[in-house]
C-alpha cells in the first residue's frame, strides 16, 4: 500500500480518536485562554493597585508586597517549561494526598501558564497607554479605582484583543504537552492511534494536519472577529457623517 | 475663588515654581502667558492638584487643598481640565466621553447624564457627532468634545492648558471661539494660551511668568498697551510677528 493509502486507512479508522482529541485540545485551548484571561486580570490589577502616600504603613506593605507577588508569579510560569509544570503540579498534588483529575490539572496548568502571559501583555498595553488617559480621568473627579477600570482597562483590553487571539492558537499546539500527565488530547490520540497500528509517521503526519487545519480555521475566525469590530467602528463612521457638517 | 499661598514646585532638581502667591476671582477670565518651561503648566496642574505642590496651599473655595482623595475628588468635581492634547477617551463616543464622569463621580442616572452630555456638546457646536469616536474626529472637534466633557460636569471653575497649541491652524478659531462663548457666559476661566488675539478680546486679566514666578499679573488691556518689565514686552513683540 502507498503512503497515501496507509494515511486513508489510518484516517478511516482512527478518526473517532482524533475527534475526540481534537475536542478535548479546543475545550482546554479555549477555556484555558479564557480563565488564563481572567487570572491575568485579577493578577495586573492586584499589581497596579494604588499606593497612596496618607495610606497605612500596614496597608501599603501589603499591596507592595502582593505586587512582588504577582510578579514572581510571572516570572515562575514564564520562566518555566509548561511541560515541567504539568509534571510538578499533577504529581505534587497527588503526592500531597489531593486526588486530581488529568483534565483538572491540564486545564488548571494551561489557565495559570496563560495567566502568566497575558499579565504581562496586559502590562504592556496599561504601560502604553499615555498619561494623559489618567490625567483626565482624575481630573474629572474620579477615583483611582474608577479611572483604572472605567478608562484605562477598557483601552488595554480592546488593544490586546490580537494577543488573546494568539495566546489561543499557541495553546492549541502547546496543550500537546499535556500527554505527559495523561489528558486525552489530540497528541495523546495520535500516540494511541500510531503505537496501535505501528504506523508511527503516518499517525504523527496526520496529526499535524489536523493541526494545521485547526489552527488555520481559528486565525481565519479570529481575523473575521476583528475584521467584524473594525467594520462596526466604519459603519458608525459613515453613517454620522451623512449626518455631520 | 482660588487662592495660591506662597506656592513652590519642585521635581527634584531645582523649585519650578517659586513662591508664587495668587487669587482667582468668580466670573474672571486669566491668561497666563509666558516663555515654554516658564511653569504654566506646573501652576496650573496644581490647582487641581494633578501635581502636589512642594511647599504652600492651594486653597478652593474654603477649602484647603490636601492629598486626601474625598478632598481631590471633591475640588477636582468643581475644578475641571482641558488639556493640549485633549485626552480624550478613545474608547468611548463624544457623548459617552462627556456623560461618564456625571455618572460615575455625580451618580447621577444614565438618562440624566446623557442628556447633560448632550446638551454640553450642543453648546460647543457638536450636536451632529454625539456618537463619533475620538479618532473620526478633526482635532478642533476633538478639543471641543473635551471642553464639553469639562462642561457636563458643571464646574465652577475650567483651567485650559495651551488648547490650541497641538490644532492645525485651521482648527484654531473654532476652539477660541467656544471658549470666547463661555468666558461671555461669566463662567471662571484661567487659560494658558499664546493667542494675543484671544487674550486682548477674552481675558480680563493677563499674568505673565518666568522662570517660576508670576512677573507681570495685570488687567489684560494694560498688560498689552504698556507691559512693565522689559522680559513682557519683550514677549509680546516676539508673538506678534
Ligand atoms: N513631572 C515633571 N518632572 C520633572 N520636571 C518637570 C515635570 N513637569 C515639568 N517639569 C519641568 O518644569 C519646568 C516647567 O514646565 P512647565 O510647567 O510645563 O512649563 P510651561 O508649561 O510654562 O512650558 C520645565 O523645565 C519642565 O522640564
Ligand atoms: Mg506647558
Amino acid at each position: 500500500m502507498s503512503f497515501l493509502g496507509r494515511m486513508t486507512a489510518l484516517f478511516i479508522e482512527g478518526y473517532p480518536l482524533l475527534i475526540e482529541g481534537l475536542r478535548s485540545t479546543l475545550l482546554l485551548a479555549i477555556f484555558g485562554t479564557l480563565f488564563g484571561l481572567g487570572i491575568g486580570l485579577i493578577l495586573i490589577t492586584v499589581q497596579k493597585l494604588h499606593v497612596m502616600d496618607q495610606e497605612p504603613f500596614f496597608k501599603k506593605t501589603v499591596k507592595k508586597f502582593n505586587a512582588q507577588l504577582t510578579k514572581m508569579y510571572v516570572a515562575f510560569f514564564r520562566g518555566t517549561p509548561m511541560l515541567v509544570q504539568a509534571m510538578v503540579f499533577y504529581y505534587g498534588l497527588n503526592q500531597m494526598g489531593f486526588r486530581i483529575g488529568f483534565y483538572a490539572a491540564g486545564l488548571t496548568v494551561v489557565s495559570l501558564n496563560t495567566a502568566a502571559y497575558l499579565t504581562e501583555v496586559l502590562k504592556a498595553g496599561l504601560n502604553g497607554l499615555d498619561v494623559g488617559q489618567s490625567e483626565a480621568a482624575l481630573s474629572l473627579g474620579m477615583t483611582h479605582g474608577q479611572t483604572y477600570r472605567l478608562v484605562l482597562l477598557p483601552q488595554a483590553l480592546k488593544n490586546m484583543v490580537p494577543a488573546i487571539g494568539n495566546e489561543l492558537i499557541v495553546n492549541i499546539k502547546d496543550t500537546a504537552v499535556l500527554s505527559v500527565i495523561g489528558v486525552g488530547e489530540l497528541f495523546y490520540m495520535g500516540r494511541a492511534l500510531a503505537s496501535r497500528t505501528f504506523l508511527y509517521t503516518e499517525a504523527f503526519v496526520l496529526v499535524s494536519i489536523v493541526y494545521l487545519i485547526t489552527v488555520l480555521v481559528m486565525v481565519e475566525l479570529l481575523k473575521r472577529i476583528s475584521r467584524l469590530s473594525d467594520k462596526d467602528a466604519s459603519r458608525l463612521l459613515n453613517s454620522q457623517s451623512e449626518v455631520g457638517v | 475663588m482660588i487662592t495660591v499661598e506662597n506656592l513652590l514646585k519642585d521635581f527634584g532638581q531645582g523649585p519650578i515654581l517659586k513662591d508664587v502667591n495668587l487669587t482667582f476671582k468668580e466670573g474672571e477670565v486669566t491668561v497666563i502667558m509666558g516663555p515654554s518651561g516658564s511653569g504654566k503648566s506646573t501652576l496650573l496642574r496644581c490647582l487641581n492638584f494633578l501635581e502636589i505642590p512642594t511647599e504652600g496651599q492651594v486653597m478652593f473655595e474654603d477649602i484647603t487643598l490636601i492629598e486626601t482623595p474625598a478632598i481631590l475628588q471633591a475640588v477636582r468635581q468643581e475644578v475641571a481640565m482641558v488639556f493640549q492634547s485633549f485626552y480624550l477617551f478613545n474608547h468611548m463616543t463624544a457623548l459617552e466621553n462627556c456623560s461618564l464622569a456625571p455618572r460615575k463621580v455625580l451618580g447621577l442616572s444614565k438618562e440624566v447624564a446623557s442628556q447633560r452630555a448632550e446638551d454640553a456638546l450642543v453648546e460647543v457646536g457638536l450636536k451632529d457627532f454625539l456618537h463619533r469616536l475620538p479618532k473620526t474626529l478633526s482635532g478642533g472637534q476633538k478639543q471641543r468634545v473635551a471642553i464639553a466633557r469639562a462642561l457636563a460636569m458643571k464646574p465652577k471653575v475650567i483651567l485650559f492648558d495651551e488648547p490650541t497649541s497641538a490644532l492645525d491652524p485651521e482648527n484654531v478659531q473654532e476652539v477660541l471661539q467656544t471658549i470666547a462663548a463661555l468666558a461671555a457666559k461669566k463662567m471662571t476661566l484661567i487659560v494658558v494660551t499664546h493667542e494675543m488675539g484671544f487674550a486682548k478680546k477674552v481675558a480680563d486679566r493677563v499674568i505673565f511668568m518666568d522662570e517660576g514666578n508670576v512677573v507681570e499679573d495685570a488687567k489684560a488691556h494694560s498688560f498689552f498697551i504698556a507691559p512693565k518689565t522689559e522680559r513682557a514686552r519683550n514677549f509680546i513683540k516676539n508673538l506678534s510677528y
